[in-house]
């Protein structure tokens, strides 16, 4: 199915030098740091991309039909220097400062080669819709009547940001131009007359699809394309939403295929290369594992992170929304299993059985495909301010981040540790890891640079919460861990209004390429950023569900139950680390009930607790603000910094030991099989949570051949029907695994789903490797 | 009612069809040499032994009902079989996954609660409950009151069963049954005996009864090297399950040594066999598909 040409091509990937660099980026954008500085910022903005784009090299590459590379080259040691130092220039200052520049910047890895005057961060979707139905022109037509509206404004910030969306639109435009005219050079160089037919329909279509609405599949395509090289390799705006590609594309496929001027094959293949092509962009990098050698040099603005493309799913009205293309994409992922880009299903109750069967199919063989459940998101996006007709049209960027693509705003996110709030409410409020115990001087608990990155990295201290010697019951620990929790809400909300205050000011015009392609954004002269977009949304990642629940059946049964121990004295042994009683940590940790094995008591922690959860982050959010926060259960790989923070817990996890990660169980902790950890995970509240991976490792023997087929897709379709809302897999052995650590060059193409994200597991770091490979094993 | 059982596999792919719950009970009156399931043939509990998880920090000793720690000063610091009386208090004890009992009792009724927590799995897969051991039949009226209180629910039915049993004693299983999984070992008689300990006259004999019963059967045969798999065994035994009309299919399962080591963790003897290669496998699978039988290899 795949062509020769693009294997070959994806051979030679896997061994591409991690060290090659779209050096040209960096070299106009330094270039043009002076040109531009006395404009406003907005206009500055513009006139870089198209200074950027206007000089970086447009070449197309041998049978290609969808073209818009980038130049790669080695850089060399005195250009890298002058690359590396980039960062150090432009962001070592105050952090007070960063904020004044950026407000918020997900990690400190994103700041790199991000100027400050030129910078997106990505994490959004945008109307990829309207830019098919309507084309580049009438974005640009809608900017400029939106100018025209405000002619007599004497907000000059509105103007000017109108002013740079144009500039931009116009540069884009321009550099699809400049493609057309290096197709039209080829063709005169071309001997073959297949292949010069082929470069006049390209030719055409880039000239067609610089300012109109494309006519055809393959013009859709290319001019997807197109955009995200612009937005991801010049712009850093990467992790991209695509949003419901079946669906927009749909309409494209038919019609060529009426006309008669496509065949089914030909649009395989043309998504074929438009997975190729998401991938061809990436660097060899697992961005996850920082510590490693190539993210260490990369000089990339968005070196692997994934795009996400939404397959399957309702339609507005609660109508099946599979359809052939919904087939042709996940045959596309399958035959190519590459990390890029990452495929979501929507499942939904009586989802067609050929498409569902092919989608279980693809997972077992790797390939990049993770499944949520229509039956649980669209109700929950609701409980957060979504409208009903706009839930129906959710999608994701990564990792897992719930999102309406082309209406809301781009990635905020607070990584919500839930087991900080357990150990505050065994201690009183007070942290045992904690110098600072005065809860009333607690002014701003979230330091400045955890609300910029949204991780909880400090041993915060809480509220005075009820002693344990006088806890009674397990209500009264439950409630003085939901006071801990709305105590922790609290202060984040108080602080990030505070910042959101100042932010409008500072922020006002400051363009970012996707506020060019949003719905409110230029209509309304407003950046999605200044609350442009219809909604607003900070991710509150809930993280250690599994941790806090084996707590609580701990504390129940010992303490409650069996009476073996009292509260207090469990608390003394928590924060002694367990060094006055390791054989009482060995039981917990070893002989006790935990999460994941479907045992009624313990699983009813998991509700309680999501609950809470869910009913504080309600309590947090008013109509008055603009951003609401909205709670998924989820990680990503953070869950190793999480426990870094946190004191012994009574599950028998020591200090600082790690947390467990996004929806799973605690590590190994699920031994009773595939269905009673499905049992057990979907009791979870899900018509309350709107995203979150739930990884399983299945052993290869369990899946294989055509009952292996019926089992997964039993197993999956059971857990959907019980409302569980996601699955990923990896099907892969420990002995392959242990094996591929030895032998990394004979397992190069090995991709895992590690979190939000897939990843070759040999370019991983030795620590994530080591975490998948203690994951347990479905047999 | 009680049963003892050795152990209760959920999400279970390889006793039937689907998603099931094979539940194995202990107690076989086979003792075949390559018993990949050794811990189900007595009809005791046992302990198993895991010693490389052992710390040797001698907690087992101590909780040991036989006064183990007394007598010797407390010198022994594991687990020794030589005192062992199988009570179970030194597994309860051990805090390093070390030592486990195996074989408890275990209530019909609760067989079927655990069974009902996959119900919708079954549905969705074709699944099911299968009791397997051991032999299942050497508990059948533990067996009828689980599969009585699972049929009635729309569970399906698997009993995994070597028929070396009194037919007139369990026949009445097959009404509550829906699919019986039949190990077959070998024909010839004499090379039975040797390697099973019994006879297979009245196993062989059973099973034409049984492919008179309004059930169906699938046939399970270990094809273990220089014991059965030969061609003519093979052919013989196609040639016996011609007349069975309700044979779904023979799986043939290659000879593996898991066994061996779960004998040592009991502190068994066990002899080593060898594996078919593939084209072995596939050639006598050829002898089923030859007179018109469905076989897969496993």
């Amino acid at each position: 199915m795949v062509s020769e040409g693009i294997k070959n091509k994806i051979e030679q990937w896997f061994d591409k030098d991690y060290r090659l660099t779209f050096y040209e980026r960096i070299q106009y954008l330094i270039e043009s740091e002076p040109l531009f500085e006395e404009l406003s910022y907005a206009p500055r903005y513009g006139k870089t991309l198209e200074y950027i784009l206007k000089n970086i090299s447009v070449f197309i590459q041998p049978e290609e039909k969808l073209i818009g590379s980038v130049k790669e080259v080695l850089p060399t040691d005195e250009e890298y220097k002058i690359g590396a130092a980039l960062t150090d220039n432009w962001w070592n200052i105050p952090l007070e400062e960063v904020q004044e520049k950026i407000s918020w910047f997900y990690s400190y890895g994103w700041l790199k080669r991000r100027a400050p005057w030129f910078y997106s961060f990505g994490h959004i979707g945008l109307l990829w819709e309207d830019m098919l139905t309507k084309g580049l022109g009438e974005f640009k037509q809608k900017a400029e009547i939106s100018l025209q509206q405000i002619k007599e404004t004497d907000d000059m910030s509105k103007t000017e940001f109108l002013e740079g969306a144009i500039i931009c639109y116009d540069a884009i435009s321009q550099f699809i131009l400049r493609y057309a005219e290096c197709v039209g050079g080829e063709i005169e160089k071309c001997s073959s007359e297949t292949r010069k037919n082929e470069l006049r329909r390209m030719e055409d279509a880039c000239r067609h699809i610089s300012y109109n609405a494309p006519r055809n599949l393959y013009e859709a395509l290319q001019l997807l394309w197109f955009i995200t090289l612009v937005f991801m390799k010049v712009a850093g705006c990467g992790v991209l939403d695509y949003g419901r590609m079946d669906q927009y594309l749909y309409p494209f496929f038919k019609a060529d295929i009426e006309k008669g001027i496509l065949t089914r094959k030909e649009a395989l293949n043309l998504i074929i290369e438009f997975f190729y092509k998401n991938n061809e962009i990436m660097a060899p990098t697992d961005h996850m594992s920082q510590e490693n050698e190539a993210v260490l040099y990369s000089l990339e603005v968005a070196y692997d992170d994934p795009n996400y493309i939404i397959i399957g799913g309702l339609l507005e009205g609660h109508k099946p929304g599979v359809n052939e293309v919904s087939h042709l994409f996940i045959e596309a992922a399958h035959a190519l299993k590459l990390r890029n880009p990452f495929v979501v299903v929507r499942y939904y109750d009586g989802i067609e059985d050929a498409f569902w069967y092919k989608v279980c199919d693809a997972m077992r063989d790797n390939a990049t495909i993770v499944i949520y459940n229509d039956m649980t998101m669209i109700e929950a996006l609701q409980k957060y301010g979504i409208e009903k007709s706009d839930a129906y049209e959710y999608g994701f960027y990564g990792c897992n981040d719930p999102h309406i693509a082309g209406k809301q705003s781009g990635l905020r996110q607070l990584w919500f540790n839930l087991a900080l709030p357990l150990v505050l409410a065994l201690n009183e409020g007070k942290n045992p890891l904690s110098q600072d115990n005065n809860q009333e001087s607690n002014e701003s608990l979230y330091t400045l640079e955890d609300r910029m990155i949204g991780l909880m990295t400090q041993s915060y201290s809480g509220t005075k919460t009820m002693p344990v010697k006088e806890m009674k019951s397990m209500d009264d620990l439950l409630n003085a861990y939901r006071m801990q929790v709305r105590f922790l809400l609290e202060k984040y909300r108080e602080a990030i209004e505070k910042d959101f205050a100042m932010e409008k000011k500072w922020n006002k015009g400051r363009i970012r390429i996707e506020d060019c392609f949003l719905e409110g954004t230029i209509e309304d002269q407003i950046t999605w950023n200044d609350g442009g977009t219809k909604y607003h949304h900070i991710i509150a990642q809930a993280s250690g569900l599994a941790t806090v629940v084996d707590s609580a059946a701990a504390v129940k049964k010992l303490v409650f139950d069996e009476k073996s121990i009292t509260l207090e004295e469990l608390v003394d042994t928590l924060n002694n680390n367990y060094q006055n009683n390791p054989n009482l940590q060995m039981k917990l940790k070893n002989k006790s009930e935990k999460f994941g094995n479907d045992i009624e008591w313990v699983d009813a922690f998991a509700v309680q607790i999501v609950n809470i959860y869910c009913d504080e982050i309600e309590r947090v959010n008013k109509k008055e603000y603009t951003y609401s926060l909205i709670p998924t259960l989820s990680s990503d790989r953070a869950f190793t910094t999480m426990g870094e923070i946190i004191d012994a817990t009574p599950d028998g996890r020591g200090k600082c030991d790690i947390i467990s990660e996004n929806q799973s169980p605690s590590l190994g902790a699920d031994q009773n099989g595939l269905t009673a950890l499905l049992n057990s995970v979907s009791k979870i509240p899900f018509n309350r949570i709107t995203g979150g991976p739930l990884n399983i490792r299945i052993h290869p023997s369990a899946v294989k051949g055509e009952k292996g087929l019926e089992v997964l897709q039993a197993a999956f379709k059971t857990f959907f029907e019980d409302r569980g809302l996601q699955v990923q897999i990896n099907v892969v052995s420990k002995e392959d695994l242990l094996e591929a650590q030895k032998r990394p060059e004979k397992y190069k193409n090995l991709c895992v789903r590690v979190t939000g994200y897939s990843a070759y597991f040999v370019q991983m770091g030795k620590k994530a490797q080591d975490e998948l490979i203690s994951r347990t094993e479905m047999h | 009612m009680l049963g003892l059982i050795s152990r209760i596999q959920r999400f279970s792919v390889s006793d039937g069809p689907g998603i099931r719950t094979t539940v194995f009970v202990k107690g076989c009156n086979l003792r075949c040499m390559w018993c990949h399931n050794p811990e189900t043939q007595n009809t005791k509990p046992e302990m198993m032994f895991y010693e490389q998880n052992c710390v040797s920090c001698g907690k087992c000793v101590k909780a040991c009902s036989t006064s183990l720690g007394d007598t010797t000063d407390n010198k022994i610091k594991r687990f020794d079989r030589n005192y062992c009386d199988i009570s179970g208090a030194c597994a309860d004890s051990c805090l390093h996954g070390a030592l486990e009992l195996i074989g408890r009792d275990i209530d019909s009724d609760e067989i079927v609660d655990i069974a009902l927590k996959d119900l919708k799995y079954y549905k969705n897969s074709g699944g099911g409950l299968t009791i397997s051991g051991g032999e299942a039949l050497l508990q059948k009226e533990w067996v009828k009151d689980i599969f009585t209180k699972t049929k009635e629910k729309g569970i399906h039915n698997a009993l995994d069963t070597a028929l070396n049993v009194k037919w007139d004693e369990v026949k009445d299983i097959f009404q509550v049954t829906d699919l019986v999984l039949l190990d077959l070992k070998c024909m010839d008689d004499t090379v039975h005996q040797y390697y099973t300990g019994v006879s297979n006259e009245q196993i062989l004999d059973n099973a034409q009864k049984l492919s008179r019963e309004d059930v169906d059967i699938i046939v399970r045969i270990p094809v273990i090297m220089g014991v059965n798999d030969t061609h003519a065994n093979m052919s013989a035994t196609a040639t016996f399950l011609n007349s069975f009309r309700r044979l779904k299919q023979v799986e043939l399962l290659p000879y593996h040594s898991f066994g061996m080591e779960k004998s040592r963790y009991l502190g068994k003897e066990s002899r080593v066999f060898e594996t078919p290669t593939n084209e072995r496998m596939t050639a006598l699978k050829d002898c089923f598909t030859k007179k018109n039988i469905k076989a897969i290899i496993v």
